[in-house]
């Protein structure tokens, strides 16, 4: 019998394939797509990639490969994803390579992350390194002093052939990418020569472009559904309705893959804000108040992701206003209050719902080390409210959803979970 | 890669006038289903106008090449709209005239389909069949969330599309592209074939008839007309082969 094929729509408008399922990994390894295109088997329905609930339904072998490798750093032990495997025969025959291979990811990984730590806590030994090895480097990293500035902008901005000659070896583009980051996206989001997806990095969840110019052509395509979306009455699976929903907890949930990032501190920030400076600059004939709106919605998301306490007044109205009302919310019961009495469609209530059992979640566990038992039955009740909910492609819970199931199933203890999930620490930091 | 195309349109066993127009040249390397829109007025006019239109535009283009495919696509499709809706308000005859559009163009490496409606495209590999187009109706844009749940509602008929040439000035034509392999089939078709058979019914034709593609698109229209043939009929085959 013929390999079961799949079929993955980049981008809503190119095809690539039909991939073998093993295929399907090598393609992600060379980054053919990401995690937001879709994928169809034979006679199939389109699923997104981070659509994980329909995935499991649809395509259970597809869902497996992508709990495996793409969000594999999240995910449990090798053997715990393995038993998982709906695919036995790679499971079983493979193991002992698999694992050989993952123990040596794991070792490189270490390595990577001391070097990067050494680079990014600007230890004496780094500089004395750097200045030996990479005085090019070296010099913009004293340039940037611990902040963008005019003139680390402008050294960097003088340099850009030297160091684009330098960036060609990859271990180099590493040193580099920090720095890249940050010019790109305190200007038009490019570095020339470098495609957006290594700008990018290996993020879940977001576009695979925020360039200024990508921003621009997303305001100006979706500018007629605007209305219907701040008044609650459509959702639109484009990015700048995705990214509009993004909070800082949300976004703490998927950073974890982020390194090498100085200023924006990460890839979603980055994205909010170039989607804030393209729409600063779009000019819109009839519809200055629903821009005004927008530009609050993602300057609110902007403060809160740098943990920037937002004003409590913050200037939304509509469904925008909802969102950070939800928030912004000190207890459960002022979360629910936020979307009583609002005219919103059950499109826009679903999506509400969700984020605001997210949102109890986090505020249950806030602070606390064991949840008590009268806690534990509140962790269940959101929990379920939260996995009733269909994924639809707009805001991905998967990673919360897992978090909160480990910590059910260890009775509470928030203190373990964070031990088997350390990067959860920054939670609470 | 080279193509070989076979087509065969038909009115059905309901229908008093064939409203679908279609047109494969192989060596042009297109291929065109429009389906006039059913309970409009001259929708035959429009369907035959529009692919008229576009056999004139890639005529043009394959003499003189002046923009990528995607583009030339793009903006044929506009041109073709508007001069739809021009035509629809020249005459009360015309008014409101509609079509849906399926257009593919093959390049050496690449097939370009602009969509618009609910003819649809399949592509068929290794005895496996994917809908490469997503059907503009309201019933998929309302389940996506780009429409109001209330549309559900409000409209009786969910398969009402959204979008098609004619129906606004707004032309917002999908256009997608796949690299072309040998032995790859591509099926474009009018709702006539697809309310009436399923894609596992598609596929298992296909399967069994692969080895006489110029045959294939009666045998799509036998089918679909033994199952009822409730609407116009119209099957495209482009078949890659190397060379």
């Amino acid at each position: 019998m013929a390999d079961k094929l799949y079929l993955i729509r980049v981008d809503m408008e190119n095809f690539i394939g039909p991939f073998t399922i093993k295929e399907l990994g090598e393609a992600y390894r060379q980054s053919q797509f990401d995690l937001q295109d879709e994928i169809a088997g034979s006679k199939g329905e389109w699923v997104c990639f981070d659509d994980f609930e329909r995935m499991k339904r649809h395509y259970p072998d597809v869902h497996t490969i992508i709990k495996r490798q793409f969000v594999g750093a999240w995910e449990s032990s090798p053997s715990k994803s393995m038993s998982q495997s709906s695919d036995g025969k790679i499971g079983a025959s493979k193991s002992k390579k698999t694992i050989l291979i993952r123990s040596g990811y794991a070792i490189l990984a270490l390595l990577f992350l001391g070097a990067s730590i050494l680079f990014l806590n600007e230890s004496f030994t780094k500089s004395i390194r750097n200045a030996v090895f990479h005085p090019l480097l070296h010099e913009a990293h004293v340039a940037y002093n611990g902040s963008y500035n005019e003139s680390f902008a402008g050294f960097m901005k003088q340099n850009i052939s030297a160091i684009n000659a330098e960036i060609k070896q990859k271990s180099t583009l590493k040193m580099w990418l920090p720095f890249l980051r940050t010019v790109a996206f305190h200007n038009k989001g490019v570095w020339p020569g470098i495609p957006s997806r290594v700008l990018r990095g290996d993020v879940p969840n977001a576009p695979s472009d925020c360039s200024l110019e990508t921003w621009k052509g997303e305001w100006k395509s979706s500018e007629k559904s605007w209305s219907d979306f701040v008044e609650g009455q459509i959702i639109s699976k484009q990015w700048w309705a995705r990214v509009l929903f993004w909070d800082s907890d949300w976004i703490k949930y998927r950073k974890t893959d982020q390194t090498l990032w100085l200023s924006p501190g990460n890839y979603y920030e980055a994205c909010l804000m170039m989607a804030h400076k393209s729409l600063l600059a779009y000019a819109v004939t009839n519809q200055e108040e629903i821009k005004a709106n927008i530009l609050s919605r993602l300057a609110w998301q902007m403060n809160a992701s740098k943990q920037v306490s937002a004003n409590s007044q913050f200037e939304m109205y509509g469904s925008l206003w909802v969102l950070s009302c939800i928030e912004s919310s000190g207890s459960s019961l002022e979360v629910d209050a936020c979307f009583q009495n609002k005219n919103l469609s059950n499109f826009w209530l679903v999506q509400l719902e969700k984020k605001a059992s997210v949102k109890k979640l986090n505020l249950l566990i806030s602070g606390k080390e064991q949840l008590r038992s009268i806690e534990m039955e509140d962790l269940g009740s959101y929990l379920a409210d939260l996995k009733s909910s269909p994924a639809d492609g707009v805001l991905d819970y998967s990673r919360e959803i897992q978090f909160f199931e480990y910590l059910q199933g260890l009775g509470g203890n928030i203190k373990k979970v964070k031990e088997r999930y350390p990067e959860k620490d920054k939670r609470d930091r | 890669m080279r193509v070989l195309m076979f087509g065969k349109t038909d009115v059905g066993r309901h229908r008093k006038h064939n409203e679908d127009s279609l047109l494969f040249d192989a060596p042009s390397r297109m291929a065109i289903v429009a389906d006039g829109i059913g309970g409009r007025n001259a929708g035959e006019v429009a369907s035959a106008m529009v692919v008229k239109s576009i056999a004139n535009a890639v005529i043009n283009f394959n003499k003189n090449p002046g923009s990528d495919m995607r583009s030339f696509m793009r903006s044929t499709v506009s041109s073709v709209n508007n001069k739809i809706l021009a035509k629809a308000s020249s005459s009360a005859k015309y008014s409101g005239m509609a079509t849906t559009l399926n257009w593919l163009m093959f390049s050496k490496t690449r097939a370009y389909i602009a969509h618009m409606g609910d003819s649809r495209t399949y592509l068929y590999y290794k005895k496996q069949l994917w809908q490469l187009t997503l059907d503009h109706n309201i019933e998929n844009y309302a389940c996506r969330g780009w429409l109001s749940d209330n549309s559900l509602l409000e409209n009786k008929n969910t398969e009402a599309l959204v979008k098609a040439i004619g129906l606004s000035e707004d032309c917002d034509v999908d256009i997608y592209s796949i690299g072309l392999t040998s032995s790859q089939l591509f099926l474009t078709c009018s709702d006539g074939v697809t309310s009436m058979l399923s894609d596992s019914a598609i596929l298992s034709l296909i399967k069994a008839n692969e080895h006489q593609v110029n045959k294939l698109p009666e045998i799509l229209v036998e089918a679909a007309n033994h199952e009822g043939g409730k609407d116009n009929i119209s099957a495209i085959v482009t078949a890659v082969k190397r060379g």
